[in-house]
C-alpha cells in the first residue's frame, strides 16, 4: 500500500504526540499540528490523504476545519476523533462529509483500521474522479469527489 | 435556558475534559506497552523514556481526580438539600468544571474573596447562574482576558462583581444579560452604569 499522508490535528499536545508515536511504531508517518489554524496552514503547503481531527479546539474549531477541507479538497478523508461526543455534532460532521466519527479514548487498532479504510476511499474517489475527468465528464468528476467515493457510479 | 440545562452544560464540559484526560492516559499507557513489547530498546533507553512519561501521566491523573471530585461535589450540591453553601467555594467549583472552555478561549478565571463569609441560601440557583454567566463570558471575552469574580455583600444579598484585566475587555460584556436569559430563582444580573460593571446578585442566608 502506498504510504499514507496522515495529519493529526488536536490541541491536547501530550495526547496527540503520544498517539503519533504509537502510529509511527505501527508503520505510519503522521504529521502533527495543534490547532485549526495550523491545519489550514498545513493544507496550503501539503495535501494529506487522511486527517484525524479533534472537534473542540481554540480558534478555528474542528467542524470549521472539516467544512473548509471538504470545500477545498473534497477527496481528503477526515476522521473526527473527539471527547465531545454529541449526536448533533456527529450528524453535522457526517452531513459535511466526515469519513468516520470516533470518540476518545479510542482503541489504536480501531483507529488504524479507520485510517486505512479512509485512505482506500480517498484513492478510489480520486481514481474515479480522474476517470470521469478523462472522459470529459467534469460534472460527474466533481460530484464523485464531493461524495468522497465511488457512490453509485461505479456500479452503473 | 433553565437551571438544569445550565448545570447540564457545566457537567458536559467537565466530562469532555475528563475524556481528554482518560484519552491521554490511555495513549501513554499504550505507548509504554508498545515500547516494552514492540520496540527492541535497551534497558537504559527504556528507563529514560519511562522517566519522562510517568510524570506526564501522574499530571493527567491529578487533573482527572480534580475533575472527578468537582463533579462529585456538584452532584451532591444539586441532589442533596444541605442548606446554604459558601459562595466563593461554589464559584471556584464552577470555574474548575468549565476550565476547558476557558482554556479554549485563553481566558483565566479567579475568585476574589473579601474575607467575610457569604453563604448562598440557594446553592443550586447560584451554581446554575454562575454556569450561565461564565459560559456567556467565555463566548464573548477576547483571548488573554483575566476574569475576576470579586465577592461582596449587600445586606442580605451576595454578589460577584465581574472585573476584567485588561479593563477594556469588559466592554465586550455589554449584552451579557441578553446572553444568559432565564437565570434561576432570585439570581439576577445587575449593571452598574457608572463603572460599566456587571454583578451577579444572589440571596445570602439570613443572619450570615
Amino acid at each position: 500500500m502506498k504510504k499514507i499522508k496522515l495529519l493529526l490535528v488536536d490541541d491536547e499536545e501530550n495526547f496527540v504526540k503520544t498517539l503519533a508515536e504509537r502510529l509511527e511504531i505501527r508503520g505510519l508517518k503522521p504529521e502533527v499540528v495543534l490547532s485549526g489554524e495550523e491545519a489550514m496552514d498545513f493544507m496550503d503547503k501539503s495535501v494529506p490523504d487522511v486527517i484525524v481531527l479533534d472537534l473542540r479546539m481554540p480558534g478555528i474549531d474542528g467542524m470549521e476545519v472539516l467544512r473548509r477541507v471538504k470545500k477545498q479538497k473534497p477527496d481528503v478523508q477526515v476522521i473526527i476523533l473527539t471527547g465531545h461526543g454529541t449526536d448533533k455534532d456527529q450528524s453535522e460532521a457526517t452531513r459535511i462529509g466526515a469519513f468516520e466519527y470516533l470518540k476518545k479514548p479510542v482503541d489504536i487498532d480501531a483507529l488504524i483500521f479507520s485510517i486505512k479504510n479512509a485512505f482506500q476511499k480517498k484513492v478510489e474517489s480520486t481514481f474515479v474522479a480522474a476517470a470521469f475527468a478523462e472522459a470529459g465528464d467534469h460534472k460527474d468528476a466533481e460530484q464523485t469527489l464531493l461524495d468522497g467515493g465511488l457512490a453509485d457510479k461505479t456500479g452503473a | 435556558m433553565g437551571a438544569a440545562k445550565h448545570l447540564g452544560k457545566v457537567s458536559a464540559t467537565a466530562m469532555h475534559d475528563m475524556l481528554n484526560v482518560l484519552a491521554g492516559i490511555k495513549e501513554t499507557v499504550g505507548l509504554m506497552e508498545d515500547l516494552l513489547c514492540r520496540c527492541k530498546l535497551d534497558a537504559a533507553t527504556l528507563q529514560a523514556r519511562f522517566k519522562t512519561m510517568v510524570p506526564a501521566m501522574l499530571q493527567q491523573v491529578g487533573k482527572g481526580v480534580m475533575l472527578a471530585e468537582s463533579l462529585n461535589r456538584l452532584g451532591h450540591l444539586v441532589s442533596d438539600d444541605d442548606g446554604p453553601a459558601d459562595a466563593a467555594d461554589l464559584a471556584r467549583l464552577v470555574a474548575a468544571l468549565t476550565g476547558r472552555r476557558a482554556r479554549m478561549r485563553k481566558v483565566s478565571v479567579h475568585v476574589e474573596e473579601t474575607g467575610s463569609a457569604c453563604p448562598a441560601s440557594d446553592p443550586q440557583g447560584l451554581l446554575s447562574g454562575l454556569g450561565a454567566v461564565l459560559d456567556a463570558c467565555y463566548a464573548t471575552l477576547p483571548p488573554a482576558t483575566e476574569l475576576r469574580l470579586a465577592l461582596g455583600r449587600e445586606d442580605r444579598s451576595g454578589l460577584f462583581r465581574l472585573r476584567c484585566t485588561p479593563p477594556e475587555a469588559a466592554a465586550t460584556l455589554a449584552g451579557l444579560d441578553q446572553s444568559c436569559p432565564g437565570l434561576p430563582g432570585d439570581v439576577t444580573l445587575r449593571r452598574d452604569p457608572a463603572a460599566g460593571e456587571w454583578s451577579l446578585v444572589f440571596p445570602c442566608a439570613p443572619g450570615a
